[in-house]
């Protein structure tokens, strides 16, 4: 249901735009909410059932990119819901949650609630925790 | 200021479009960057999902900044979804420093250094300013800066 919060333990996989990917890395404006959205656009990967997370990107992956143009220098940067919010509250002092927020074109779409374009540090705490097995190709 | 920094200082601010401004740093020696700008310059001819073009203003004061500085490291370059210019370094032993280019000349910033300890606050500052503004905030934290 639209703003249900989504479990600690489930995942979210957000996309990087090859601008914002350099020597294989998201660059912090991957994280940034697009100006006048109040989340962050991403993907809830444990919509697509209780399978591996490859398994969980290549069905979500299908989904997303019927709608949304997605680059081969791309990435899908997988994060685990608790282990993001923790990390943003002690980080930045900044209480952010995962929700839920599915459209008729993408019923796995979720947001990260609680930031906006402007908050500049929030994307950065993001991005210094995403490392290289976080990723995943945007085109399979 | 030496003559070679105000040559391409007057480069840059006469620009009339993306390429004098890289054409501009290529001639000061940025090789890195100019490798970087010049790929992401490519990927204005296929643009996708609401994507902008790189931002002239935004470019132009990404790149006084680096003829300002050319003692700094490359820095790490991505454009956002409205064509601003946007950069980051690792801090040393732990930390990152990010900016991004607004027209207008402001710059949104956010730096933390230290090793992440969770519970415990670490060095950390973030805001928008005018282009001195931001640097003279961003000051304390522009040493032992890294590629990432």
């Amino acid at each position: 249901m639209t703003g249900d919060r989504l479990p600690d333990a489930d995942h979210i996989a957000r996309y990087c735009a090859p601008r914002q990917v350099e020597n294989g890395l998201p660059r912090w404006g991957a994280f940034q909410p697009r100006a006048g959205e109040g989340h962050l656009s991403v993907n809830w990967l444990e919509y697509f059932g209780n399978r591996d997370l490859t398994a969980a990107v290549d069905a979500m992956r299908e989904v997303f990119g019927a709608t949304f143009t997605l680059r081969r220098n791309g990435r899908f940067a997988v994060l685990n819901v608790g282990d993001v919010t923790r990390r943003i509250q002690d980080t930045t002092n900044r209480s952010v949650r995962a929700e839920h927020l599915p459209n008729d074109d993408n019923p796995s779409h979720a947001g990260l609630v609680g930031y906006s374009h402007d908050d500049t540090e929030v994307a950065r705490a993001i991005a210094e925790m995403v490392q290289q097995n976080d990723l995943h190709p945007a085109v399979g | 200021m030496v003559t070679r920094e105000i040559d391409h200082h007057s480069q840059i601010a006469d620009a009339a479009t993306p390429d004098e401004i890289i054409e501009a740093l290529d001639a000061f020696g940025l090789d890195q960057v100019v490798e970087r700008l010049r790929y992401l310059r490519s990927l204005d001819d296929d643009l996708v999902n609401d994507e902008q073009p790189m931002n002239l203003e935004s470019l132009r004061s990404l790149a006084t900044l680096l003829i300002e500085r050319p003692e700094l490291p490359k820095p790490g370059i991505g454009v956002s979804d409205d064509g601003m210019l946007q950069i980051e370094w690792d801090i040393v032993p732990g930390g990152m420093l990010v900016m991004a280019f607004m027209p207008g000349g402001a710059i949104n910033y956010a730096a933390a250094s230290g090793p992440v300890d969770l519970g415990r606050a670490r060095p950390e500052v973030h805001g928008s300013a005018a282009y001195r503004d931001a640097l003279a905030a961003l000051a304390p934290f522009m040493t032992h800066l890294r590629t990432r």
